[in-house]
Parts: C-alpha cells; structure tokens; sequence
C-alpha cells in the first residue's frame, strides 16, 4: 500500500527522480570528462567509479523517505494504522529500491559507454550484484533515514551515518563486479555475492525489529 | 473550480467494517465501567522536562461526546495524543477499549479515528486516492465503494479526483474527516475540528458527531469554542494547567460560565474560579 502510495506521488510530482537521474547523468559526465583515462586503463577503478556513483545517488532518494511525511506532518497518520509498524519501513525500503533500481537502469548504459569501458561480465551474475548491491543500500538506508529525520540536520547527518555502515556492501558490490569484468579474480564474485547476501539478510532483518523502536510522531 | 457539492451528510449504515462497539468497552481488570470506552487515571504526562498533564482522571462511556477545553497549553492536545497511542503515557493509566495504550497494538489503533490539528493527508495525490490509501491501510472491506460513499458524505464527490494541494482548508478538513471516519472506528478523537471550518461544514460535523452518538460511537473532542462544545456534546472536561479543572454535563451549563473556567479574570491564580469537579455551571457563583 505504501509502495503504491510512493510511486503514484513520485509519478505525479517526480520530486525524487527526476534529481537522482540528472544527478546520475552528471556524475557520469563529469567522470567522462575529468577522468583522463578510458576503456581498459579505467576499468581497474570503474567498479568503485559506478558503486560510489549510485550511493551517492541513492542518498538523495533516502533523504526525502521520511522528510516528506515530516514535512506534510503524515507520519502520525502511519503510525496510527493497525499494522506493526515495520509497514512502513517495508514501503519507504521497496519505493527507494524502486527508485534507485530505475536510476541504474538508465545510467549503467551510460556509465560504460562514455567512459568507453567494455561489458564483458556475464549477464545473470551481474544482475545478482546489482540487486544485491541496491538491496541492502536500501534497507539500511532507509532505516537510517528514519533515524536521522528525527534531527534538524536531517541531510547532513544522513551520509555520516550510511556510509560507515554501508562499507562492507561496497566492498562486496565493488569486488564483485570488478571480478565479474575480469579485473580481478574471475572467479571471486562468488564470494563476494556471498558477503552481499549475508549483509542483505543482516540489514534486511533488523531494521523489521528495530524500526518500531525509531519512529515517533 | 466550481461549488462544493452539497454534502449527504450520512454515514453509510453498517460502516466500513470496524468494530462494534459492545465488543470493545469492557474494561479488564473491573477498570471503569462496563460501558467505559475511554479510562483515565491519574495520568501525568512529561514532555521534555515539562509536566503537561498532572493527575488527570475520567472515564467516557459508550454513545458519549466529550469536549475537552481549556486554555492554549493546559495539555488538551496532548491528552489527546495520548488517547490516540501516539504518546505514552508517562505515568497512570490509561485505557482505551479496554486496552491499555502502552501497549497499544493494531487491535487498538483500529478501534480509533484520530483527527488532529493536521489532516494527515498527501496533497500530491487526489481526494480519492488519499482515502483509497487509508482505507486499505486500516483493512476496510470494498475500500472503493466505501470510498465513494464516504466523499458523498463529505460533499466532495466532484473534486474526487482533483489533487488534494488544489482543496480549500475547509475543503481538506472535509476529506480529513471522511479519512478518520473510513474504517468505522469506535472511538472518535477529533483536535479542534470546527478549526477552518466555513459553516455549512461545521453543521455537517455537529450532524457527523449526532449520528456518531447515535450508533453508540465514542467521541472525544478539545475544543475553543463554549458555545458548540456545549452544544456538541453531552459533557465537558475543562483542562488548567494539566489538571482537571472541571468535569460536567453540558445540559444546564451556562457557557459564559464555562468561558470563565477556562480563562479565569485573574489567570495568574490557579484558584480564580473556585470549582469542584462536578459542581454546576449553571449560573451564580461556582463553588
């Protein structure tokens, strides 16, 4: 419900997309242009270019999660509805996977043709880190969203707080896809999806019981 | 933008599913009444380091209107935030259908229409999808057709599909009234609801609360306003200072005199209207 919620006022107002896309955009053009290397001598540090890039996107999803329902002072509302509370941490989580999942998907092409690094990985492992990359982006993300739009520095304090947590999700996202564009072991990513699979399930779960405990009206 | 329709002004018969009232108001424990919907007792409240409510007991039984006044700050809101499970209480007790509000589940919250100083509505999205939401939210069965019915009711059915963002303050307190009244809750909460009222709305509020009452439905609302607080409801709770100031039917009850509890000439003293809770309003000096 709260899915449906998101996306039918995204479509109407497109407040969040529309930034995430332009800033994606940008961010790949100014790689394109400052980098003074392409194809094959940037392909040992594109993984880290892409991950960093769609992160740094994301946050701009996760700040407005829970400032909007602050803002339109809806999230009383929510948490009168008769469900456990972590409803609301399932649709702010999905909506944000929806919307960085979107930005990805038009900027991955991108990411690769202007900075002209070839695509050798094998398409289903690599789908598998991207989703697992963005999945537990955004369950931690989110909660942490939660947490921080009890502050007045909202925004500022949302990045101090992701990042550290989100390390060894860019170690795994970045390793992995580095190892399923050959460069580094071609065989590694195996176990780095392992590592996001494990973190998936880690920052997936908890948020679910700990999310009734950080919201307040 | 042409003219609001004029409201039905009906709830629809059998509502959207909520609970029966009878199934909801025994207290366990013998705390209250059988028939006390609401259950207060000795009840203090802290926000930060101020003690917003101080010892506040009352019960409200079924089919009862309860109007809460008192002047800005004497934790008329508050009370009734705490009524509604959205603050816990920091000391006493506090009941509502029986449960307790600290532990206030889904149970709970369905049981409860809360309306605040906010509508809790989504300007981007329009009438009918901001009720479409929350009737799904709060599990009302055949949302759509409850949703329609219920614009019906509150006269909105022509702008039904015209983003909230575009709706007069009237016109939003119209929807916010037809959101808390969606899922048929047994206990009504309502902070203020005549406030932006024009007043072909405020009739259509004293009709809602009427029929209200009439179905056995709880409601308790704060209110500025002597005059339709008295009108509105069959007692008032008057609020000074976090404390119970007064506590009286409001047949008999003379509003100037009521006015004069609430703001009394020489407010600095807490004793400047001498009155016991009970004791009648009716003309004279209080007691």
């Amino acid at each position: 419900m709260l899915v449906w919620k998101e996306l039918r006022a995204e479509a109407r107002t497109r407040e969040t997309l529309t930034p995430m896309v332009i800033f994606a955009l940008v961010v790949v053009t100014v790689f394109g242009f400052g980098l003074r290397a392409t194809g094959a001598d940037l392909a040992p540090v594109f993984p880290g270019l892409l991950w960093i890039s769609f992160y740094f996107v994301g946050l701009l999803g996760l700040g407005r999660s829970f400032s909007s329902e602050r803002a339109q002072e809806t999230l009383p509302g929510l948490l009168l509805v008769p469900a456990d509370r972590s409803f609301i941490f399932v649709g702010k989580a999905l909506a944000n996977l929806v919307f960085l999942g979107v930005v990805e998907l038009v900027s991955l092409p991108l990411f690769f043709g202007l900075l002209g690094v070839p695509f050798t990985a094998p398409l289903a492992p690599f789908c598998a880190t991207m989703i697992l990359g963005t999945v537990g982006f955004a369950s931690i993300g989110t909660l942490l969203a939660a947490l921080a739009a009890h502050t007045r520095a909202a925004e500022m304090l949302l990045p101090v707080l992701v990042f550290p947590v989100l390390i060894p999700a860019v170690i795994g996202a970045v390793e992995a896809t580095a190892s399923l564009l050959g460069v580094s072991d071609p065989l590694g990513w195996k176990r780095w999806l392992g590592l996001l699979l494990a973190y998936d399930a880690l920052f997936v779960a908890l948020p679910l019981v700990l999310f009734d405990y950080l919201v307040e009206p | 933008m042409a003219a609001v329709a004029e409201p039905r002004g009906q709830l629809i018969p059998g509502g959207g599913g909520g609970a029966d009232p009878a199934d909801a108001v025994a207290a366990p424990g013998g705390a209250g009444s059988v028939s006390a919907v609401v259950v207060v007792r000795e009840l203090v409240q802290r926000l930060g380091r101020t003690e917003v409510l101080r010892g506040v007991s009352f019960q409200v039984d079924a089919g009862e209107v309860l109007a809460i006044m008192g002047p800005n700050g004497a934790g008329k809101t508050t009370l009734l935030r705490v009524l509604g499970t959205l603050l816990p209480p920091t000391r006493g007790q506090v009941l509502v259908c029986g449960h307790d509000v600290r532990g206030g589940g889904p149970g709970l919250r369905r049981s409860i229409g809360f309306l605040g100083h906010h509508t809790f509505l989504y300007p981007q999205l329009t009438g009918w999808e901001n009720l479409w939401f929350w009737a799904r939210a709060f599990g009302v069965p055949r949302p759509e057709a409850r949703v329609r019915e219920m614009l019906e009711a509150v006269g909105l059915p022509l702008f039904a599909h015209e983003p909230v963002r575009h709706y007069s303050r009237g016109m939003q307190q119209r929807l916010a009234l037809a959101r808390v009244l969606l899922h048929d809750p047994v206990l009504l909460l309502l902070d203020e609801p005549y406030t932006g009222l024009d007043p072909q709305a405020a009739a259509l509020l004293d009709g809602f609360i009427r029929q209200w009452r009439g179905r056995g439905r709880t409601v308790v609302m704060t209110s500025h306003d002597p005059g339709r607080s008295l009108a509105a409801s069959d007692r008032v709770l008057v609020l000074r200072r976090g404390r119970v100031a007064w506590l009286g039917p409001s047949a008999g009850t003379d509003a100037a005199r009521l006015e004069e509890v609430c703001h009394p000439r020489d407010s600095a003293s807490p004793g400047a209207v001498a009155v016991s809770p009970g004791g009648a309003l009716s003309g004279g000096r209080s007691r």
